[in-house]
């Protein structure tokens, strides 16, 4: 067996690596634009103490899934993320459609934080035995995504994207690259928050009435189908200069999505300044569903 | 090469086995485990009472000072040591990732993406605070805090975007996959990739024991963990993480950079059949890594090791011999295979990350790090098992499968260059 390559264990940031750089500015290339079309989306805003019902109750899918079982311990968040993605299929003709090939991508904001204060008052009195076996599958960053996959049952691929304030960027930066790399025809992108984000009590409940938000978004990689489309665009070289060193991001959230969407809706053409920079255009054709 | 051929050329990493990438090659090609007796808190009424934990995480130079930490902490007075593990984790692979690639000095002249797997921030965050007194996760959270990933963009002055993936155990793969594309739209002019995890706390210990899913041989830790053995009980949890530097193979050729590995092919997909058993079906699994494999352009035969996921857990292990068996046919006799969980344990959200850091080793050192605890090979994996000891021989291309709770499947292919 033989030794490491020389030189690949060098120690912690010195300020002695820069003799190996040789070509700056990196790259002087546009940065590319991703557009897709938005098939169908939906949002919905249920009430805290009416999600349960809703859990009891999910909204059918076109297979008339999902069973109650599915979403037994499933988070909030996730539950009403799946009720915005069936009404979306029901609102937009998607009945017929085979998701089989589809990905989704779901950004919730805390995942499982109301759920976590009785399980952790629980596991102080009780110990290990006390633990919910289902809090890491059901209350976790990837759980959403994995949840819907299941129900809608999906096979391309599934993952969590964020999970803090701010979502909808990384969302968008994300389901943008999935689709350019060919990987999926199509995605749900679901976007989730509890709204206010308040105070809990004892029992994971909120102080304040809260809601549950959530939207969901189907993107098909093929544009000029639907109605309305949406264009990504990551950071081009020069944010470099403009964004300068460590300069606070500005959050693009369920709200400014939605508020993106509703304003295409309205003027034709809306568009977003994301964060780290780049943007995203929302953009509606006449003529088409 | 492809014009959009992507090369790693740098690394940052920490693990039990220490916090350099020659530590942990030297660790795994001797067929050392980091598993031992859980410490740092009481485990005598947990199922599973071993695990591979990190004992030491080093600061980053620059990052010695509290102040020097405010980007991060958004306070003056938190020191390094104070940060919590995954913190550290994270701040040390980044740093000596961006250092190890020639890039430290110069981070802020180019766009350095940041693609992370992050796992359960929050619910570790709020655990852990809760152990110590605090109430924070019942506390209301008007503005919202930002994320480990966009603080970590934060303190080292990045201006590429960020973002965190979750695929559970399967998210690293993710990350590598997403900052290869983000590379290829332009969006970024190199990315920060990996993921860390520190995960043995008392209620993911728990959480995982009373699902059964872990190992009981508390008698025996470094025998714990012991993929395709006949003798398997679930798997050993472990800590550290790997962070890669991904660059555009035509830049980083021309600024003469040491190149790593390619980042040859990525492959996803999901089981749709549950939230966390692996389904019994091969074809989900399989189609993943025939993804991989076509679009590495490498035909299955000339695959020199696979990196199994294998987490030695009984149904787990049998599942992907059978999606290996599927995806290999002929050849399943005559390519590699180990599991380098055996000595790590499973490192959850960074377990792809550290598994394609074995694949680089194997590359190096042209050696294949073994499947140790394995005494008898289980019948229902047949495979050529790298066993108990390294096999020395040079590797083209190495393939490393990562799946995840919520039905994921991936495959990454990394070939030499």
């Amino acid at each position: 067996v033989g030794s490491p390559r020389k030189g690949i264990d060098r120690p912690a940031p010195a300020g002695k690596d820069t003799d190996v750089l040789k070509a700056i500015p990196h790259t002087d290339a546009a940065p590319r634009a991703v557009t897709c079309d938005v098939a169908a989306h939906a949002r919905l805003r249920v009430p805290w103490p009416g999600v349960a019902d809703l859990r009891r109750q999910p909204v059918p899918l076109p297979d008339g899934g999902p069973a109650a079982a599915l979403v037994k311990h499933a988070d909030e968040q996730t539950t009403v993320a799946l009720a915005a993605l069936a009404h979306a299929v029901r609102d937009h003709g998607l009945d017929g459609t085979d998701f089989s090939a589809w990905g989704v991508l779901a950004g919730p904001r805390y995942p499982g934080r109301a759920a976590l204060v009785p399980a952790l008052a629980r596991f102080r009195a009780e110990g290990a035995w006390g633990m919910s076996p289902h809090l890491i599958p059901h209350r976790s960053l990837h759980s959403p995504s994995g949840t819907v996959s299941h129900a809608l049952k999906t096979h391309g691929p599934n993952f969590g994207v964020a999970g803090s304030p701010g979502s909808a960027s990384e969302l968008l930066l994300n389901a943008a690259a999935l689709l350019a790399s060919g990987q999926v025809p199509a995605l749900w992108v679901l976007l989730s928050r509890v709204e206010p984000e308040g105070e809990l009590d004892a029992g994971g409940n909120y102080l304040a009435p809260a809601h549950v938000e959530a939207a969901a978004l189907a993107l098909t990689g093929q544009p000029g189908r639907h109605r309305l489309t949406l264009t990504v665009v990551g950071p081009d070289p020069g944010c470099v200069l403009r964004t300068g060193h460590g300069a606070p991001p500005r959050d693009f959230g369920l709200p400014e999505l939605l508020a993106l969407l509703d304003e295409a809706g309205a003027t034709g053409a809306a568009r977003g300044v994301l964060p780290d920079g780049g943007y995203v255009e929302a953009r509606r054709a006449e003529g088409r569903r | 090469m492809t014009a959009s051929a992507v090369w790693i050329t740098g690394v940052g990493t920490a693990t039990p086995f220490g916090g350099s990438v020659a530590a942990f090659g030297d660790a795994l090609l001797a067929g050392r485990s980091a598993v031992r007796r859980v410490a740092g808190f009481d485990v005598k009424d947990h199922a599973s009472q071993v695990a591979a934990q990190l004992s030491d995480i080093p600061c980053p130079p620059p990052f010695e000072t509290p102040a020097a930490l405010r980007p991060f902490t958004g306070r003056d007075d938190v020191p390094f040591a104070a940060l919590a593990p995954w913190e550290r984790l994270i701040l040390w692979c980044c740093a000596q990732a961006l250092a190890d690639s020639g890039w430290w000095a110069r981070r802020a002249e180019v766009r350095v993406g940041v693609v992370l797997g992050v796992g359960a921030e929050w619910l570790l965050d709020w655990e852990i605070d809760d152990g110590a007194g605090g109430r924070a996760v019942r506390r209301a959270r008007p503005d919202g805090a930002a994320g480990l990933t966009t603080r970590t963009r934060r303190l080292l002055g990045l201006t590429g975007p960020a973002t965190s993936v979750s695929a559970a155990c399967a998210s690293a793969n993710f990350a590598i996959a997403q900052a290869r594309q983000w590379l290829r739209l332009g969006w970024a002019d190199l990315c920060l990739a990996g993921a860390c995890d520190a995960s043995v706390t008392p209620m993911a210990l728990a959480g995982f024991g009373n699902l059964r899913a872990l190992s009981r041989r508390n008698a025996e830790p470094e025998a714990a963990s012991r993929p395709f053995d006949r003798a398997r009980d679930g798997f050993v949890m472990g800590e550290g993480g790997a962070v890669f530097v991904l660059e555009p193979a035509a830049a980083a050729r021309r600024r003469g950079a040491r190149a790593y590995a390619e980042v040859a092919g990525c492959g996803a997909g999901s089981d749709a059949h549950n939230m966390v058993i692996p389904s019994p079906d091969p074809g989900p699994a399989a189609e993943a890594m025939r993804q991989a494999l076509a679009d590495a352009g490498v035909a299955p035969d000339r695959i020199d090791y696979v990196n199994a996921h294998a987490t030695s857990t009984p149904v787990g292990d049998v599942a992907e011999a059978r999606v290996l068996a599927a995806v290999f046919g002929p050849a399943l006799g005559r390519v590699p295979v180990s599991s380098t969980k055996s000595m790590t344990g499973h490192l959850l959200t960074a377990a792809a990350a550290v598994e394609a850091l074995a694949c680089v080793v194997a590359m190096q050192r042209r050696a294949l790090p073994p499947t140790i605890n394995l005494d008898d090979p289980d019948p229902d994996c047949p495979l050529r098992h790298v066993a108990n000891q390294a096999w020395e021989r040079p590797v083209r291309v190495a393939l490393s499968n990562s799946f995840g709770f919520g039905g994921s499947n991936t495959c990454l292919v990394l070939r030499a260059v």
